[in-house]
């Protein structure tokens, strides 16, 4: 069970918060978010059900890539193993955490990267403590 | 039925076989419309499609399928031995009352040509992104509409299999099934072509079959 890294992209596409803590690999922000951008496009012409519809994870042999999206268009990643539990509970608990940080902090761009001292060191208590880490 | 689609996509990321699930009731919804519509239209993929103002069961991506019991032909209708296009006609008054058949969203063959192309990317690139060490493609890819498992054995075809949210047992044993399938109906004919698309009828038969078995062994509740 682990937690490997995360990212928080805004609505244009900049990653505006990374945070890794178990990565073994290099990351890179503008693939992660066009390969976003195209499993979304992927799922919804896919699916012939009514109604909107939204991407939820993705797994493979070593890791699985949780996902959120708020209809502001905020887009989060969580990149765990295939086995960690209730995530889906700790990504929303992430967006509050934006919420009540930089949402709220009048002084924090909302199309730059994050440079907030306090979002980071929350965010990485929020993580550290999960049961899945 | 839990199972909706089955792919197969070749090497190169090419379709070479698709099955669907033909039982599912493409029901569509008529009614009748007064000016101003309060539905908004707009045209995606060379279709009129509701892109905004659900209701009465009429979604978001539900396309114009008939004008009046005219048949709308893409963008265009024939109308008094005329071609109109359709948004035109929608947004002329003296044209309403009219009746508007709609239709829910399909997947015809070209677009699934281009969504195995897609997943082909895309099951490369997550192996590229992955955190962690000598990961593989995407396995599985969840929704909150449907479930996909792919399965590429070394030989680099992929199988795939899209279901229900719920479909979770057994489909391990169905894709490794599907590929004794390939192997025993495409691989073993001789005048089958290594990457091409899989036309043999009794591989259809087969893989009805299996589906259906499939079904019957785990049943699940939509």
């Amino acid at each position: 069970m682990t937690i490997y890294n995360f990212y928080l992209f805004n609505k244009d596409g900049c990653c505006v918060s990374y945070k890794e803590w178990k990565r073994e690999k290099e990351a890179e922000f503008r693939l992660m978010y066009g390969m976003l951008l195209s499993l979304r496009s992927f799922s919804s012409k896919l699916s012939t059900k009514s109604g909107q519809q939204q991407v939820k994870s993705y797994e493979t042999n070593q890791y699985k890539m949780n996902y959120l999206e708020t209809p502001s268009g905020l887009k989060m990643v969580l990149n765990t193993d295939p086995l960690a539990s209730g995530i889906s509970e700790l990504m929303r608990m992430i967006f509050q955490l934006y919420v009540d940080i930089v949402v709220k902090n009048p002084l924090i761009d909302p199309s730059n990267v994050i440079s907030s001292e306090i979002f980071e060191k929350r965010l990485s208590e929020l993580v550290e403590k999960h049961h899945s880490f | 039925m839990s199972i909706y689609q089955v792919f197969i996509i070749n090497r190169a990321g090419s379709l070479i076989y698709d099955w669907e699930d033909s039982k599912e009731g493409n029901v569509g919804i008529e009614k009748t419309f007064s000016y101003p519509l309060d539905i908004i239209f707009d045209i995606v993929d060379q279709k009129i499609s509701v892109v905004f103002g659900e209701r009465d069961s009429i979604a978001i991506r539900y396309t114009v399928a008939a004008i009046n019991g005219i048949t709308v032909q893409g963008t265009r209708i024939m109308m008094n031995n005329e071609e109109v296009d359709v948004m035109e006609y929608l947004s002329n008054e003296a044209n309403f009352p009219l009746n508007i058949r709609f239709m829910p969203p399909t997947i015809t063959t070209n677009e699934k040509i281009i969504l195995s192309s897609t997943f082909h990317s895309l099951f490369t690139i997550a192996a590229q992104l992955s955190p962690a060490k000598k990961s593989s493609g995407i396995e599985i890819l969840s929704t909150t509409k449907f479930k996909l498992q792919c399965f590429q054995p070394t030989t680099g075809v992929k199988f795939i299999v899209v279901g229900s949210p719920s479909m979770t047992t057994g489909i391990d044993n169905f894709l490794r099934r599907l590929y004794e399938l390939y192997a025993d109906y495409a691989l073993k004919n001789p005048f089958y072509s290594i990457d091409m698309p899989i036309r043999c009828q009794r591989f259809d038969d087969a893989v009805k079959n299996l589906i259906e078995k499939h079904d019957k062994y785990h049943m699940v509740t939509i």
